[in-house]
């Protein structure tokens, strides 16, 4: 999951810390950090210019000569592009600057006069016009709003950020997310964590007489959806692109931004209908029935099964459920009113229809990991806090939805001693205490002896002992345990392993008399019966693998002559004689 | 005295042609030749001569003694390479000949390794066990905590043979299977063949080779496992490696590790070989789940164990300079030759 850090200081503050010490606490906490992207990478040396005066260079025709002011001082750089003019503003690199595109920049002569830099175009920052619009153009990248002169042109394109690459393991998927890794940081670093705004200005409307949910399958957990009317279709503001844009995703327009936003943010995917597309107010999840079909957002059709589960009105399929939007019933720029979804579909059921469609997207790939139904909530509120304070639409009173489990916090109790027997660390039960509340665990002491917690609904991985020991010890610090070698361990009869000592014997003999051990496959294609003349080969016996990798690799093989043979070929084709070879 | 020299010159080289051994001739030149033979004894006998005299005689005697001691060495010559010949017919074996190259094969490096860590364990009291390939659902699966809609048990990841069998992923299997034949204290290993769904490529195979090892006892701790990992660490890879223990996640164990010892080649400072992190993931360890000690039968609240996985392969890229998992299976033996 990539984590950008200007978008993690929202919620905790990490502006004082190096990305790499950064990246070293959190792959001790469990939250391996595989790569570091700094996206101002070549743009160190290239700051905001104004270009002063433009003169004709007196020794050559197609080369001006700019007097530019770069804020902290003045330089004379040459150029060849015409679309230059006084007092444009324009990204400078000055002496020293290694850009993106890989040209070094160094002060020289060029006809007589010298040049203390380069003035850029988008091509040379590697940037297109999703990153700042006009970027593409043929020539210098003019800058076309005012910043102050000698601001590093990282920050005018809000490529002032590092992005860190985080592995997140499986039984974290509540981690998939910026505000997810926030918290995990906010212990690690023992630092505030501010959560995001949820609130938002609901109209007079009603949701529940815009709209209704019904749930008719096992594989949906949760669905909510809300209403908004009198949408307002346009761009996003800056730094919803920029951010989006720092962890892969394209800006699509605000609406579309807004749901991928909230997806990466707190981890909840969402979908948004034209609520003017659904038919008889009502959605429905349901399974798909056989052989019905869809035209998905990427305008491909599929037929699904009642393996599938889909979103529908009373007439048709509106989506496939947590995989891809219908393409009848998307957001378009005439939308008038939409609905937003924030669902929780079961894993397996996402990976199954996934699979089988061959078709994946950011939605299904985290309903794969797993995403817990308290998430729901916490999502569409956010979803709504953006268009609410954007001002993007009306948002109707209050929420559908409609809800098969039961969502609670998990309570448990152990006894601490057996916690710290099983880690052999000491540690207080002040310090048990405010690693778990860092961590969003309740905690309970009784006696100095007993430890009650309350698990939030979202820790599905906390269950037992070893859990919140490992949650202890991952934060206090795997490398305060001591090393010590099974001192407590009880005495064990040594049983004689004959056959492998055997095994053993015989290959070291066999190597004695100039044999060398091979190492093949145990898998094989039926071919050697006929190849080795195998006249009372009973096929019956075979065992075959019902998903082979391939037809070579479909059978456990019967004898290891036809092995032997292939290595013999490979090797004599090699120059290799004389072979003496065995396997057991 | 002239015709004395002739005469004596011919009686010796006519002594010659009877001779059959360079013995014999050696004999002959002791005669004529030796500090009091015949020849010798006129040359010593000169100083008696008038000068004149002993001018004409010592040229005479000279030039017969070149002549004799041309022939005997002709002789001694010829004699000596017929005895020699005929030693070497004699005795066929020379004791002082170089020896004849002795063709020594070799042990596959996964032995080698395998065999290693083997040892290392046997040092620790582990036994050693061998279990099937072929192994059922839930040895592989069920018993070690990992859930039905688990990526694992995807048929992409896992090859099965019919719906109770299949190709084992893990030798954890084979901790199942001591747990449930047999009551703590357990100390065991096992070692084999594992199979998943990856196309061969530099640094996946469908078929590889893991170590397991499991620790089942009263009292065993977090610490013993560090422990058991750092003792494994150094023989294996030598006494300046240190050890990191990274959290991390295995249905199985809890809580889970990933180990890295600092890397070879840098010693720690980064490098590309560790992606600039001095560290270099060798295995995945844990203590033992409680669910999975029930799910033995063995009493959770009593025991606790530890449990660690190795690739064997990656251990062997780890000590050589290979960084291409194929040439494992290539069985190429010139490439076999070199590991010993």
């Amino acid at each position: 999951m990539k984590l950008s850090l200007k978008w993690l200081n929202d919620f905790v503050d990490v502006k004082d810390v190096k990305p790499e010490e950064l990246a070293e606490k959190m792959t001790n906490a469990g939250f391996e950090v595989e790569s570091i992207e700094y996206k101002s990478k070549g743009m160190e040396r290239v700051f905001v210019g104004e270009i002063l005066k433009l003169e004709k260079h007196p020794n050559a025709d197609r080369l001006q000569v700019c007097s530019i002011d770069v804020g902290f001082e003045k330089v004379q750089i040459l150029t060849a592009a015409t679309n230059v003019f006084e007092g444009a503003l324009i990204p400078v690199a000055l002496d020293g600057a290694d850009l993106p595109c890989g040209v070094l920049i160094k002060t020289s002569k060029m006809r007589g006069l010298e040049s203390q830099g380069m003035l850029c175009s988008g091509q040379e920052l590697k940037i297109d016009n999703s990153v700042y619009d006009g970027a593409e153009i043929d020539g210098i990248m003019i800058l076309h709003e005012d910043y102050k002169l000698g601001t590093p042109i990282a920050e005018v394109l809000g490529l002032d950020d590092v992005v860190l690459d985080v592995t997140v393991l499986s039984n974290r998927p509540d981690c998939n997310s910026v505000l997810g890794l926030a918290r995990e940081i906010s212990v690690i670093l023992n630092r505030e964590l501010t959560l995001p705004a949820l609130d938002y200005v609901e109209s007079d409307r009603k949701c529940e007489d815009y709209i209704d949910v019904d749930i008719n399958t096992d594989r949906c957990l949760r669905y909510m959806a809300s209403v908004v009317t009198d949408l307002k279709i346009c761009e996003s503001p800056k730094y919803i692109k920029q951010r989006l844009n720092a962890v892969g995703i394209r800006s699509i327009n605000n609406i579309v931004d807004i749901t991928n936003y909230v997806l990466m943010e707190i981890g909840q995917p969402m979908h948004s209908f034209d609520y003017d597309k659904i038919d008889d107010k009502v959605i429905e999840i349901r399974n798909a029935k056989n052989n019905e079909k869809v035209l998905a957002l990427n305008m491909e059709e599929y037929e699904l099964d009642t393996k599938d589960t889909v979103i529908a009105d009373s007439h048709k399929i509106l989506a496939i459920a947590g995989v891809m939007g219908g393409f009848n019933s998307g957001i378009n720029s005439m939308s008038k009113n939409l609905v937003f979804e924030s669902a929780t579909f079961v894993k397996g059921g996402v990976r199954a229809t996934s699979r089988k469609l061959g078709l994946s997207s950011d939605s299904s790939n985290r309903y794969e990991k797993g995403v817990e139904p308290a998430f729901c909530e916490i999502g569409l509120k956010r979803a709504l806090h953006l268009i609410s304070s954007l001002g993007y639409g009306n948002i109707c009173k209050g929420i559908v939805e409609e809800t098969l489990i039961d969502i609670k916090p998990k309570r448990l109790s152990f006894d601490i001693k057996d916690i710290t027997k099983l880690l052999a660390v000491e540690i207080s039960n002040e310090e048990i205490t405010n690693i778990l509340e860092r961590l969003d665990i309740k905690v309970n002491i009784e006696n100095d002896s007993i430890l009650n917690i309350e698990v939030p609904a979202v820790r599905n991985d906390i269950a037992n002992i070893s859990d919140i020991a490992e949650e202890i010890i991952r934060i206090y610090g795997f490398d305060k345990v001591q090393s010590t070698l099974l001192n407590t361990t009880s005495y064990c009869k040594r049983n004689k392993n004959l056959k492998l000592d055997n095994i053993s014997l015989l290959k070291n003999k066999l190597v004695d008399c100039g044999f060398v051990e091979l190492n093949t496959f145990t898998l094989s294609n039926l071919d050697y019966v006929k190849k080795l003349n195998l006249s009372n080969f009973n096929r019956e016996e075979v065992i075959a693998i019902s998903n082979p990798l391939n037809e070579d690799l479909k059978y456990m093989r019967t004898n290891l002559a036809d092995s032997l043979l292939n290595v013999i070929q490979y090797n004599e084709r090699h120059g290799n004689k004389n072979l003496q070879i065995f396997e057991i | 005295m002239k015709d004395k020299i002739v005469e004596m010159l011919n009686k010796g080289l006519s002594d010659l042609v009877s001779k059959t051994s360079s013995r014999e001739i050696e004999e002959v030149r002791v005669k004529y030749l030796g500090k009091s033979g015949e020849l010798t004894a006129i040359l010593k006998d000169m100083k008696n001569y008038e000068p004149e005299q002993r001018k004409e005689i010592g040229a005479i005697v000279n030039s017969a003694r070149k002549e004799l001691e041309d022939k005997i060495a002709e002789y001694k010559a010829k004699f000596e390479q017929e005895e020699m010949d005929k030693k070497l017919k004699e005795d066929a074996i020379d004791v002082t000949m170089p020896a004849k190259n002795v063709r020594i094969g070799a042990l596959n490096p996964i032995t080698i390794v395998q065999n290693k860590i083997i040892n290392i364990f046997k040092d620790l009291g582990f036994d050693i066990y061998d279990g099937p390939e072929i192994d059922f659902y839930e040895y592989n699966f069920d018993k070690l905590n990992i859930p039905a809609d688990h990526p694992a048990r995807e048929s992409q990841d896992t090859f099965y043979i019919d719906d109770k069998r299949l190709l084992r992923s893990q030798t954890s299997t084979m901790q199942i299977r001591v747990m449930e034949n047999s009551k703590p204290p357990i100390k065991m290993i096992s070692t084999g063949k594992v199979y998943r769904g990856d196309e061969l490529d530099a640094s996946h195979s469908p078929i590889f080779y893991q170590l397991e090892a499991l620790v089942i006892d009263k009292n065993v701790t977090l610490a013993d496992l560090k422990g058991t990992l750092d003792y494994l660490a150094k023989s294996l890879f030598g006494s300046d490696v240190s050890i990191r223990m990274r959290p991390s996640f295995f249905p199985f164990t809890e809580p889970s590790v990933e180990v890295d010892i600092t890397c070879s080649k840098c010693k720690g400072k980064g490098c590309p070989t560790c992606k600039n992190s001095g560290w270099v993931e060798i295995l995945g360890a844990g203590m033992v789940n409680p669910k999975v000690l029930d799910n033995c039968g063995i009493d959770s609240k009593v025991y606790s164990g530890f449990a660690l996985g190795i690739g064997i392969e990656r251990v062997v890229l780890g000590l050589s300079e290979i960084s291409d998992i194929r040439i494992l299976v290539e069985n190429d033996v010139r490439t076999l030759n070199q590991y010993k």
